[in-house]
């Protein structure tokens, strides 16, 4: 094999911060290669260097036996080395063939977008990743798997040699990830080279050929999967043994049902839903991406509320229309996406913490607010969830994503809820801080919490639910109890009739394949 | 990103150099004391206490109503509607006295006016789902309009309210300082208390920082939302009556352009226009430049047709350092 990218001895500073230091390693040609490493290693700026975004302070890259002097990542694209970066970049309100070919539209007499050539060239572009979607379709229409297919197909356009992938899989599910991963292979073997980025251990094992780990800036070691585990790779990563978070058997007989939700609908996205949640009790909710979760976790807490339905709390019907309702009440939802939802990102780390329990009328007195009594407050639960902030003025939205998603569950926590409901809690969150967060809801669940996990990740909802419901195309397609629970029966509730559902990229074959396996 | 958090200095920011250093209104601040010292030594005229004193009841017209502006502002919205519900309860509270109401149930109809166009504001903005923009630039034409229809073109001027006090609110002084800088002064320290120590307060920021996040978390955004639009109505009808108080007399155009000074005093004092930032210190030192900036023209004797070029560029000037203190002192 020969290699395709050698990065010698990059170091990349930033004020306050040095991100890279002596970076070496080799990528051969025609494999996908992933790169691992905790929140923070490097990983987004040593892709940032090989795309051209970013200048190295010292080092070099030598591309196919030659040295790389990149001025941008369009020069970097047009010498064969394309990103899609972890955020989609696309315009929503476009076309897809407008989308892929934007900033290089075939033209005529050079001022002129020739559409139809752009349009059968999105086409041909489109039938070679095996893709079945209408170039002309509004880009906002697509799932978000779906988009995700377009960023890539969109980098496709110049060709690439060497094709980096940011964690293209972080707002997916498990099984539009595999279809991702088919468009992958495909291109592997066509002979393009992949850089990919990723958190999820197991789809790296599944997927790649080698990886290379990053640990505060430095580069570790870069082997071949198979000669390796996911415990050797965490130990790199983390650069200890992590305490494997265990499941554990739950055990609450005859503990108090604390929420009852009876025939659930929106009409539209959740259909009839319906089960119980005990104190002390943590359910996980699993389902494909598009199946209804969180809209009816939403739905739930009011944001909006189901137009049909009974919620029951502790026996007593109770009605939300919105969610000062819900709240009001004792339920608390952290939502999925933590920068959209969650967080106000140009407030402080407290005044962000304190936003709900204030709502409640907590720790004011008249509408004043009780300055040392918050101060408390924030400082118990910051010191409690070990949030790494220098001050509790830090603006959140500088903090590390693991860190805003502590602010986030904190924020709830402060509110003092009987109920909680999480959707994604580790989303895009290292590993470290993942078993942190599991730890710390196996620690509100003994004080009685009930707590609802809503998650993409299996791997996750295996470990932390006591119980799990699976949703399918809106409805709850089956229950799992702790001793049956697995990978497989996940996947066989949540993707069994997949075929028949929405339009979908995802070709039968896989739903059937996981359903047998 | 983690290593950002981990980077930033912890102790040097408790200190209260630090701090100074850091507020958003140390620049502006400073910007005005060098306007001030500049202006007294180039134009000696400037630091005559009685100056000082009429700039003082100047700038208190644009600086009510920029708290009410700052509110909006800080949710993420924006009042264009201020200038004309200004003109609209000048001349009907003027109207009110001419037809022979007391002073005093005169002002309230004004002001219950005012909030019923801010009320209409914040009510397209929330239950109809309407950009700030639009409704208030759709109210500052009605407004306006309905002020035009209530004098039909005249001045009311003859209007005699039963006691002298009224006309003492905008042309009087109390302690050597004009009625309608004291009037400021003490809307602004209620209106800097509700926002920086109060839940209410807290809250606006929060819908102006991620209203998404605010709903999600349970605030009473579109009642919060309707209450800034109403108070800023309330504070543009109160700047009115003052003005009708001093002038002793009413017309349509009262207040005619005014938003853009109100808004332009706003974001020279730091408020962002994509809402959660702004602090009242801020529009309060922002309304006074304004004014300085004005009368220090005057007096340096520039013509008064380049003025505007002059307001022009203090505004992008202080939106550009206030960039540079963001970038400068936020690490990213």
């Amino acid at each position: 094999m020969s290699v395709l990218l050698a990065v010698e001895d990059i170091s990349k500073g930033f004020p306050g911060v040095q991100a890279l230091r002596d970076v070496t390693f080799q990528v051969e040609v025609g494999t996908i290669h992933a790169i691992m490493g905790e929140n923070g290693a490097g990983k987004s700026t040593l892709m940032q260097v090989i795309a051209g975004a970013l200048r190295p302070d010292t080092g070099r890259l030598i591309f196919d036996g030659n040295q790389l002097q990149l001025s941008g990542t369009r020069d970097a694209a047009s010498k064969g080395i394309s990103i899609v970066f972890q955020e989609l970049m696309l315009a929503p309100n476009m076309t897809v063939s407008e989308n892929i070919f934007l900033g290089a539209e075939p033209r005529i007499a050079g001022v002129m977008v020739d559409r139809t050539a752009q349009r059968a060239r999105a086409q041909a572009a489109l039938a070679r990743m095996g893709i079945d979607i209408d170039p002309d379709i509004r880009l906002g229409e697509l799932t978000i798997a779906q988009q995700q297919l377009i960023e890539i197909c969109k980098s496709l356009v110049h060709e690439p040699r060497l094709l980096i992938l940011d964690e293209p899989t972080s707002s997916l599910s498990e099984a539009d990830s595999l279809v991702l991963f088919r468009v992958v292979h495909d291109l592997k073997a066509s002979g393009v080279t992949i850089l990919y980025i990723s958190h999820r251990m197991r789809e790296v094992f599944d997927n790649c050929d080698y990886v290379t780990v990053l640990r505060d800036g430095r580069h570790v070691k870069t082997t071949r999967l198979s000669e390796t585990d996911p415990e050797e790779v965490v130990r790199l990563m983390v650069g200890r043994d992590l305490a494997g978070v265990q499941r554990i058997r739950p055990s609450h007989d005859g503990k108090p049902v604390m929420l009852s939700v009876r025939g659930l609908s929106d009409g539209k996205r959740y259909n009839d839903i319906s089960f119980d949640l005990r104190a002390g009790e943590i359910v996980g909710v699993a389902g494909l991406i598009g199946a209804g979760r969180s809209e009816m976790a939403l739905g739930i807490f009011g944001a909006p509320a189901a137009p049909r339905g009974e919620i029951v709390l502790e026996g007593k019907p109770v009605r939300i229309r919105k969610p000062g309702d819900a709240m009001r009440l004792g339920i608390g939802l952290v939502p999925e996406d933590r920068k959209q939802q969650g967080l106000v990102l140009g407030m402080s780390v407290g005044s962000n913490l304190s936003l709900a329990a204030m709502g409640l009328g907590r720790l004011s007195n008249a509408n004043f607010v009780k300055p040392i009594a918050e101060g408390r407050m924030i400082d118990g639960y910051v010191d409690r969830f070990r949030i790494k902030t220098p001050s509790v003025d830090q603006l959140v939205g500088l903090l590390s994503g693991g860190n805003q998603q502590k602010v986030v569950l904190a924020k709830w926590l402060a509110a003092k809820p009987r109920v909680l409901i999480v959707d994604e809690p580790t989303r895009g969150v290292d590993v470290t801080t993942k078993a942190e967060i599991y730890a710390l809801m196996r620690e509100l669940a003994r004080d009685g919490l009930a707590i609802l996990v809503i998650s993409s990740d299996l791997p996750e909802v295996l470990t932390i639910s006591d119980r799990i419901l699976v949703m399918r195309s809106g409805r709850l397609a089956g229950e799992i109890a702790f001793d049956d629970a697995s990978e497989e029966r996940i996947m066989a509730l949540a993707a069994l009739e997949h075929a028949d559902g929405p339009p979908h990229p995802a070709p039968a074959t896989y739903g059937e394949a996981e359903a047998r396996s | 990103m983690s290593a950002s958090g981990k980077a930033a200095p912890a102790p040097a920011q408790k200190s209260f150099l630090g701090r100074m250093l850091r507020s958003r209104e140390t620049g502006i601040i400073s910007a005005l004391a060098i306007m001030v010292i500049g202006l007294s030594f180039f134009a000696p005229d400037f630091a005559s206490p009685n100056n000082m004193l009429n700039d003082a009841r100047n700038f208190s017209f644009v600086g009510i109503v920029v708290l009410g502006q700052a509110m909006v502002m800080i949710t993420g919205g924006i009042d264009l509607s201020v200038g004309s519900v200004w003109g609209l309860a000048a001349v009907s509270s003027a109207a009110f006295m001419n037809i022979g109401f007391g002073a005093i149930p005169s002002c309230i109809l004004a002001l219950l006016i005012s909030a019923a166009i801010g009320l209409f504001n914040g009510l397209c903005v929330t239950k109809l789902r309407m950009p700030p923009f639009v409704p208030t630039l759709a109210t500052m034409s009605i407004a306006r309009a309905l002020a035009l229809v209530i004098t039909r073109g005249h001045s009311i001027d003859g209007f005699l309210p039963d006691d002298s006090i009224f006309f003492n609110l905008g042309g009087g002084a109390t302690f050597g300082l004009p009625n309608p800088f004291i009037v400021f002064v003490v809307l602004s320290v209620i209106a800097g208390l509700a926002l920086s120590r109060t839940v209410y307060g807290r809250q606006l920021y929060a819908i102006g920082g991620n209203e998404r996040a605010a709903r999600l978390t349970g605030l009473e955004v579109d009642r919060l939302k309707i209450s800034v639009y109403v108070i800023s109505a309330v504070t543009a009808g109160i700047a009115g009556i003052i003005e009708v108080s001093y002038l002793s007399s009413a017309i349509s155009n009262q207040g005619l352009g005014k938003e853009l000074s109100v808004i332009a005093a706003a974001v020279i004092g730091g408020t962002a226009l994509t809402g959660g930032e702004g602090t009242i210190l801020g529009v309060f030192v922002g309304a006074v430049i304004l004014e300085v900036l004005r009368n220090g023209l005057v007096l340096l004797g520039t013509d008064a047709y380049w003025q505007g070029v002059f307001v022009g560029s203090v505004i992008v000037l202080a939106v550009f350092i206030d960039q540079l203190r963001k970038g400068f002192w936020r690490t990213r």
